[in-house]
């Protein structure tokens, strides 16, 4: 239907749009969550480094998932052979949320008690999030690349589409590329905001997050069940 | 004062956006086909365009068999355009081949969204028409 060539450009298209039409509404309380907990814990000092680690990361798991559908052919098959993975990751990043939203309101310290009677799960999340390098987002992005998302399926179907595991991956990372302008840009606009509002947004900010973390987490669990 | 009030309204669309308050929602996009009860029929003009999805109900994350009846017009092949009213879904183009005098068949998959909205909607382009000759069909689909 289309040459290969103009796929590529499609599929940027469909990830640039998409990025400002789509992946705001759905992700930027996410972006937003990890762009204030960056600005609690590395203050100015690393503004665009995050986001970049972030959406390398997002970017990573959407070429293995592309390679897999592309190797596959079939994008209802494979979507199910990883949806045990996209399930953990739309709970997992509920909790982050959870955490990051209490770490920004300063909750979080006084809290040991989770630390202490919380699952594996969690205690990793903190153990990442409360590490002191950039580099955390990294592995943030490679899971939070797994989350469901209506936008990057899209994707993923022509991904499958061309049967092809090097075109699959290569369409995919298309796609993620298109995506990060809206995101990067949205992330640096909170953390600028957030700098100039500090107090404020951090209390509003850290609310909203820890509520929309549960919300994730319902999310997740009602249209699943 | 009212640079606090637009932070303020920042910061609850950000975080509403999610919950499926979309700045393009618009009252017409409603459901205007039950096609899990059976094909829709819409007109443009001369034509008339049947719109079928199979197997019923119709279920996102599927493979689904997408049958268009085209009368008063004809083509090799249709596209069939899937996407979301109010939400930017991306390309999730349908090929409709020619299989019958005025019939075109194609697979394709509705994904999942995670918000748990259920209205899609597929758009038939008309050949040789130009974008304002498509056929909208609006309707729900199963989890």
């Amino acid at each position: 239907m289309f040459h290969t060539d103009s796929l590529y450009i499609l599929m940027f298209g469909s990830g640039f749009l998409g990025g400002f039409g789509h992946c705001i509404g759905m992700c930027g309380p996410l972006v937003a969550s990890y762009a204030l907990h960056a600005q609690s814990t590395d203050g100015r000092r690393t503004a665009v480094l995050p986001h970049i680690l972030y959406n390398t990361g997002r970017i990573t798991t959407y070429s293995f998932v592309g390679a897999f559908m592309g190797f596959t052919g079939s994008f209802v098959n494979a979507a199910a052979g990883i949806a045990g993975i996209q399930d953990f990751a739309a709970i997992t990043a509920g909790i982050i949320m959870i955490i990051m939203g209490l770490g920004v309101l300063g909750v979080l310290k006084g809290m040991n008690f989770i630390e202490r009677h919380s699952g594996t799960v969690i205690r990793a999340v903190k153990a990442v999030l409360e590490s002191e390098s950039s580099w955390r987002y990294y592995p943030f992005g490679i899971l939070m690349g797994f989350l469901p998302c209506g936008l990057s399926y899209s994707a993923f179907i022509a991904a499958a589409g061309a049967s092809d595991l090097l075109q699959g991956m290569a369409l995919s990372v298309c796609f993620g590329l298109g995506t990060v302008p809206a995101l990067l840009l949205f992330g640096i606009a909170v953390k600028r905001i957030s700098v100039r509002f500090r107090e404020r947004m951090y209390k509003a900010g850290g609310i909203m997050i820890t509520l929309m973390g549960l919300y994730f987490i319902w999310r997740s669990i009602a249209v699943n069940a | 004062m009212k640079i606090k009030f637009l932070l303020f309204c920042f910061i609850i669309s950000v975080f509403l956006l999610p919950c499926g308050f979309s700045p393009h929602a618009a009252a017409q996009d409603m459901p205007d086909c039950n096609i899990d009860s059976g094909p829709c029929t819409k007109r443009i003009g001369a034509s008339e365009i049947i719109l079928d999805i199979t197997p019923r109900p119709v279920k996102v994350m599927k493979e689904l068999s997408f049958t268009v009846t085209l009368r008063g017009k004809t083509a090799d092949r249709l596209i069939l355009d899937l996407g979301m009213p109010g939400m930017y879904m991306g390309k999730n183009k349908v090929v409709l081949k020619k299989t019958a005098d005025d019939t075109y068949k194609g697979k394709g998959v509705i994904p999942k969204c995670p918000s748990g909205r259920k209205l899609w909607r597929a758009t038939v382009y008309l050949p040789d028409a130009g974008n304002n000759k498509k056929a909208d069909f609006i309707f729900n689909v199963s989890y």
